[in-house]
C-alpha cells in the first residue's frame, strides 16, 4: 500500500507539471499499480484529461484504450467507456475518430453482459446527445456491437440508427447515411425492408451532402440480398429516376467513384442489360471532375460486363475521350485503361485500343504518357512489343527530358521494367543512353536513381554487359570537372559491387576508386571511404590495399574523411 | 434548379394584408456604445474612428446579438425579458498585421460576422472576418465551483491564406458544413472542419487585370436550398450560381440586372455598385442595395426587378459633393425582416427607412416606406434634407432580429436598438 501511495504521488506530480508527459508514464504506473490500484487511484485522475488541448486528449484517447488488462481485464473494462464517451463528444473531428477508434479497440475486450449493461446506455445517451457532434459520433458506434446481441436489443439499435438518418440536423444525417452501410452487413433478409425505407429517406434528401452517400447504401443493400431477389427488390431501386442523373454533380461523381462495386454487388446480369449504359453516360457527363471519376474505374467495370458489350458501347466512347478536353479526364483514363486487354483479347486491342494507346503516349500532358507506360506491361502481356516499341521509347525519351523533374525521376525508375520487354539489343541502342543522359541530370536525386537503376540492370544483364555499356561512362564521369558527377562514378561503383566478377572489379573499377581516394574535395574521399567499405564487406580480394588505404584515410586533414574511414574499417572487421 | 413555387399576387395580397394590420412605426429602445458618450466631443477622430462599428449580426434565435468594431474587438449581447439587450461577453477577434509581400498593414477591422446556424442552449459558435483571414469562435457558459457563470469565447478555428484581396463578407451554407468567403475577385468555398485547404469556385479576374471592369461586393448562400448562391458585383448585377450545375460556378445560372436605369452619366457606375444583397429569409426573394435605391427581385424573373424603392432621390442634386467627400463610396447595408414582409436600410443624418417591400412604389412619394432617425428621445436633431445634409452621421450597418421586431442600427460608434410600436396591430399576422 506504501508503494503504491508513492507511485500515484509520482503520478500526481507530473500530471501537475505536464499532462501529456504524465500521459507518456500512464500504461507503466497503471502495471507497477496493479488493477486494484488502478481503478481506486488512478482511474480517478483521467478526468483531468478531458478538458484539454486536442493534442492531448487524442494521446489520452489512445493511451488508455491500451489499458484493458490494467484495469482488470474484461470485467472492468467498461470502467474506460466513461472517460470515452465524453471525448466522443468533442467538437473537433480528428478527437473524435481517436475515440471512435478507442471505443472500437476496448468494445472488442466486453463482455456480453458489459455491452448490454454500459455499453448500450452509452450509445443511447450519444445517440441522444443534445449536441449533433455526439451523434456523428455515435453513428459509427453501431456496427461493431450490433451482430452479437439478442434480437429485442439489435431490434433498439436498429430502430435509434434510423433516427440518427431522420435527425433534422444535416450534419447527423449526412454522417449516419456514411456509415450506415457499416451496419447493413450485419442484417439480414428481414431487416430489407428497414433498409429500403432509409434508402429512399436519403435519395430524396434536400441536402446534397446526404444524397451523396445513397449510392453506398444501395450496394450495400444489393450484397445483403439474395440472388434470387435482386431482380424484385434492387431492380425497381437502381431504374429510379434520378439514380445516375441526379441534378448535384457532387451526387453524381460519387456514383461514378462507386460504379464497378454497383456492378459487382448486382451480378452480371443487370451489369450488362442496365448499368454499362449508364456507365457509358456517366463517361459521357457534362461535369469533368464526374466524367474523371467514371474514368478511374474503367477496367474493374469492364472485367464485370461482357467483352461483346464494351466493344459496342465502352470502346467508341474512348476514342472521343482520348481527346477530352480536361486533362484530368485524360489522366484518369490513362491511369486505368492499362487493365482492358486482358479482358477484351488481343484481337480487339490490336483493332481498336492500340491507337488510343499510341494517343495516349503523344499526349502534351506528361503525366498522361507516365501512367501509359508505367502500366505498359499490363498491354504488351497481350499484344507483344512489337507495334507498340517505336511510340514507347520515343515516349520515354521525351519524358526522360521532361521539364518537371519528378517526371525525370519517376521514368528512369521504370527503366528497370523494360528488361523484361525489351531485347538486349534495342534495349542497350534506346534505354542506356537514357540512363546515361539522366546521370548528367542537374538533380541530384535524378543522378542517385539513375545509379540504382543501373545496379539492377547490372545485376539482370551481367558483367559483358557492364564492360560494354557502363564502364566508359564510369571512368569518364570520374573525371568530371565537377564533383558533384564524380561522386556519381562512386555511387554506381558502390551499387555494382556485389554483382561483378572481381576480375573486371580489379582491372577497370578499382582503379578508378583509387583516384578518386585521392581526390581534392573531402567530399569525394568520404564517399569513396564508404566504397572501398562496399568493396571490402562483398570481397576478400582487396584486404591488403584496403588495409593501407584505410590507414592513409584515417589521418586525413579533414574530420569526416577520417571518422567515415574509421567507421567504414569497423564494419568490414 | 428548384425554386419554390409562388403566385406572386397571392403573395403581394398577403403582404398587403399584412401591412395594414401592422404599423410600420417603430420606437427608441436603446442606445450602446454610451461609454464614450460623456467624451465624446473631446475624443480624437482618431479613436473615435477605431471604436466605429463595422459589422451587427443578430443570431438564428435572436437571442445574441454581435457588434463587430473596427479596432477587431466583437461585443456580444444577449437579450433579456424585456426585449432590452444586454452585455453578454466581449473579445478581440483580430489583431492588425503587417503583409510582408504587399508592405501594407492588414486591418483588424471585422468585416463581417455570421453566427453558425446549429447551436445549442449551451454553446453558440460565430464567424468574423477581417480583410485576409476568416476566424471561427466558440462561445459558451462555464459554471465554475463556486456557482459563478462565465462566459468563455474560444478560437476554433482560422482560416487564413485564402484571399489575395480583401474579403468583403462570408456565408453558412444550410448543410451545416461548408461556407464560403468573399473578396473583390473570387468567392472560394469552405468546409467548416478544414482549414487548410479551399475551393475556387467563382473567379471572375481575368487575365490582364488592365481589363479589370467589375469586383464582387458581396455574397450570400440562399437559406434553405444547399446549392444556390448570390454575388453582386460594382456594375449592379446579381449573380445566381448553382453549385450543382458544376464544379466551378463561373457560370452563373441568373443574372438579375435592372438594364432600366434613369440615371445616365458619369455618375451612373458608381452610384449602381451594390453594396448589399441578400436572399429573402423565405428564400423565394432576394434584395440588392444600391446607392440610391433598393431592389427586389423575384428569383424566377431576371429580366426586371418586382420593385425598386427608390429613397435618395434627394442625393440626386448633390452627387458632385458626395463624390467629392468621398461619401459616394459609402457601403450601405440593409436587412430582411424575419417574415421576410419588410427591409431595413440605412442612410445620412443617422437616418434609416424601413419599407414594406411589396407596396406600392410606382408613383413618386409612396406611403410604403417610412424614416427614421436614429438617436437618443430628446436630442433628436432634425436635419431639413434641402439644407443641411450631415454626411458624417450615417447608419451604414443594419440588423433585424429574426423572429422579432426588434433592429439593430450601427451608426459610427453607436449602436442603436428600435422596436416595433405595435399598440395599433389589428390582428395576429402569420405569414406563410
Amino acid at each position: 500500500m506504501e508503494d503504491n501511495y508513492s507511485l500515484v504521488q509520482l503520478f500526481e506530480t507530473q500530471l501537475r507539471i505536464n499532462h501529456f508527459k504524465s500521459l507518456e508514464i500512464l500504461k507503466q504506473t497503471a502495471i507497477d499499480l496493479g488493477p486494484e490500484g488502478t481503478r481506486d487511484f488512478l482511474f480517478p485522475l483521467f478526468s483531468e484529461y478531458l478538458d484539454d488541448e486536442d493534442n492531448i486528449v487524442i494521446k489520452f484517447a489512445e493511451v488508455v484504450s491500451t489499458l484493458v488488462e490494467e484495469i482488470g481485464g474484461s470485467e472492468f473494462a467498461h470502467m474506460i467507456l466513461e472517460p470515452l464517451e465524453h471525448i466522443a463528444k468533442s467538437e473537433e473531428p480528428s478527437v473524435r475518430s481517436k475515440a471512435i477508434e478507442s471505443l472500437h479497440t476496448i468494445v472488442k475486450n466486453l463482455s456480453s453482459e458489459s455491452i448490454v449493461t454500459y455499453y448500450l446506455p452509452m450509445l443511447e445517451r450519444l445517440s441522444d446527445g443534445d449536441w449533433f457532434t455526439s451523434k456523428l459520433s455515435a453513428s459509427q458506434l453501431y456496427a461493431c456491437v450490433y451482430a452479437d446481441l439478442d434480437e429485442n436489443d439489435k431490434q433498439q439499435l436498429r430502430e435509434n440508427y434510423g433516427k440518427l438518418c431522420k435527425d433534422r440536423t444535416p450534419m447527423v444525417r449526412k454522417t449516419a447515411a456514411e456509415y450506415y452501410p457499416d451496419l447493413i452487413e450485419l442484417y439480414t433478409m428481414d431487416n430489407v425492408e428497414e433498409v429500403q425505407e432509409i434508402l429512399e429517406g436519403v435519395f430524396s434528401d434536400a441536402q446534397d451532402s446526404v444524397r451523396v452517400y445513397y449510392i453506398g447504401i444501395a450496394i450495400a443493400l444489393a450484397k445483403l440480398v439474395n440472388e434470387e431477389d435482386i431482380n424484385n427488390i434492387i431492380h425497381p431501386i437502381i431504374t429510379k429516376n434520378g439514380f445516375y442523373d441526379d441534378y448535384s454533380w457532387r451526387v453524381r461523381w460519387m456514383v461514378a467513384n462507386r460504379f464497378s462495386d454497383l456492378c459487382s454487388a448486382v451480378g452480371p446480369e443487370l451489369s450488362n442489360n442496365l448499368l454499362l449504359d449508364k456507365y457509358v453516360c456517366l463517361l459521357k457527363d457534362n461535369e469533368s471532375e464526374v466524367r474523371s471519376a467514371a474514368a478511374e474505374n474503367i477496367s474493374r467495370v469492364c472485367e464485370l460486363v461482357n467483352e461483346e458489350a464494351i466493344v459496342r458501347k465502352v470502346i467508341p466512347l474512348l476514342k472521343f475521350m482520348v481527346k477530352d478536353d480536361s486533362k484530368e479526364v485524360r489522366n484518369s483514363l490513362a491511369c486505368s485503361i492499362s487493365g482492358i486487354p486482358a479482358v477484351v483479347g488481343a484481337d480487339v486491342t490490336n483493332d481498336n485500343l492500340l491507337e488510343i494507346y499510341l494517343n495516349f503516349l503523344s499526349d502534351e500532358i506528361s503525366s498522361v504518357r507516365f501512367h501509359i507506360i508505367n502500366d505498359l506491361h499490363q498491354i504488351t502481356e497481350v499484344i507483344g512489343i512489337d507495334k507498340i516499341q517505336f511510340h514507347l521509347v520515343e515516349a520515354i525519351n521525351q519524358l526522360s527530358i521532361d521539364s518537371d523533374w519528378r517526371i525525370r525521376q519517376k521514368i528512369v525508375e521504370t527503366i528497370p521494367l523494360f528488361t523484361s520487354l525489351f531485347e538486349v539489343s534495342v534495349f542497350n541502342e534506346h534505354l542506356v543512353s537514357i540512363c546515361m543522359r539522366c546521370l548528367d541530370d542537374k538533380v541530384a536525386v535524378i543522378r542517385k536513381s539513375t545509379c540504382i537503376v543501373l545496379s539492377q540492370l547490372a545485376t539482370k544483364f551481367g558483367n559483358d554487359w557492364v564492360i560494354e555499356c557502363i564502364l566508359p561512362k564510369i571512368i569518364s564521369i570520374s573525371k568530371h570537372q565537377n564533383y558533384l558527377f564524380r561522386v556519381s562514378a562512386l555511387y554506381i561503383i558502390s551499387s555494382i559491387v556485389p554483382v561483378v566478377e572481381t576480375d573486371l572489379f580489379h582491372d577497370s573499377l578499382f582503379p578508378v576508386v583509387l583516384d578518386l581516394v585521392k581526390d581534392p574535395v573531402p567530399n569525394i574521399r568520404l564517399n569513396a571511404c564508404d566504397t572501398l567499405g562496399m568493396i571490402g564487406a562483398n570481397t576478400d580480394h582487396f584486404n591488403e590495399t584496403l588495409k593501407e588505404l584505410f590507414d592513409t584515410l584515417e589521418k586525413d586533414i579533414d574530420e569526416d574523411v577520417k571518422y567515415r574511414a574509421s567507421l567504414a574499417r569497423k564494419n568490414i572487421n | 434548379m428548384i425554386i419554390t413555387d409562388v403566385n406572386k399576387n397571392d403573395w403581394e395580397q398577403q403582404a398587403n394584408n399584412y401591412y395594414t394590420n401592422t404599423g410600420n412605426n417603430w420606437e427608441f429602445s436603446q442606445m450602446f456604445g454610451e461609454e464614450d458618450d460623456a467624451s465624446s466631443s473631446e475624443i480624437s477622430s482618431e479613436s473615435s474612428e477605431e471604436n466605429c462599428i463595422s459589422s451587427l449580426t443578430f443570431d438564428q434565435s435572436g437571442r445574441f446579438l454581435a457588434v463587430g468594431y473596427n479596432c477587431g474587438q466583437v461585443v456580444v449581447l444577449t437579450q433579456q425579458n424585456d426585449q432590452t439587450y444586454q452585455l453578454y461577453t466581449e473579445f478581440k477577434s483580430h489583431d492588425s498585421a503587417f503583409d510582408f509581400l504587399t508592405s501594407m498593414e492588414i486591418e483588424e477591422k471585422i468585416n463581417m460576422i455570421k453566427w453558425y446556424p446549429f447551436s445549442n442552449d449551451k454553446a453558440q459558435r460565430l464567424m468574423t472576418t477581417n480583410d485576409k483571414t476568416v476566424k471561427l469562435f466558440k462561445m459558451w457558459e462555464h459554471s465554475s465551483d463556486d456557482e459563478r457563470t462565465d462566459v468563455i469565447v474560444r478560437p476554433w478555428k482560422t482560416y487564413e491564406g485564402g484571399h489575395v484581396y480583401n474579403i468583403n463578407s462570408v456565408s453558412f451554407n444550410s448543410d451545416g458544413q461548408l461556407f464560403i468567403s468573399t473578396d473583390d475577385l473570387r468567392i472560394n468555398l469552405w468546409d467548416v472542419n478544414t482549414s487548410t485547404e479551399t475551393f475556387g469556385i467563382v473567379d471572375i479576374k481575368p487575365d490582364n487585370m488592365d481589363d479589370l471592369v467589375e469586383v464582387i461586393t458581396c455574397s450570400d448562400f440562399h437559406p434553405q436550398h444547399c446549392n444556390v448562391l448570390i454575388y453582386a458585383t460594382s456594375k449592379g448585377i446579381v449573380r445566381m450560381s448553382d453549385m450543382r450545375a458544376s464544379a466551378k460556378c463561373d457560370n452563373h445560372t441568373k443574372e438579375f440586372e435592372d438594364a432600366d436605369s434613369e440615371l445616365g452619366g458619369f455618375f451612373h457606375e458608381l452610384v449602381s455598385t451594390i453594396s448589399d444583397t441578400h436572399f429573402s429569409p423565405c428564400g423565394r426573394f432576394l434584395v440588392s442595395r444600391d446607392y440610391l435605391t433598393m431592389k427586389v427581385w423575384d428569383t424566377r424573373m431576371e429580366k426586371e426587378p418586382w420593385k425598386v424603392v427608390k429613397f435618395h432621390d434627394h442625393l440626386i442634386p448633390r452627387l458632385c459633393d458626395l463624390y467629392e467627400n468621398d461619401c459616394i463610396f459609402d457601403k450601405f447595408e440593409c436587412s430582411w425582416s424575419g417574415n421576410s414582409m419588410r427591409v431595413l436600410t440605412g442612410s445620412y443624418n443617422n437616418n434609416f427607412y424601413i419599407a414594406d417591400i411589396f407596396g406600392d412604389f410606382s408613383g413618386g412619394e409612396s406611403t410604403s416606406i417610412n424614416s427614421f432617425t436614429a438617436a437618443r428621445p430628446g436630442v433628436v436633431n432634425q436635419y431639413d434634407f434641402s439644407s443641411q445634409l450631415d454626411c458624417s452621421q450615417k447608419v451604414v450597418h443594419t440588423a433585424w432580429h429574426p423572429e422579432e421586431d426588434i433592429i439593430a442600427l450601427g451608426a459610427n460608434d453607436f449602436g442603436y436598438l428600435y422596436i416595433r410600436n405595435t399598440e395599433n396591430d389589428t390582428e395576429e399576422m402569420e405569414i406563410v
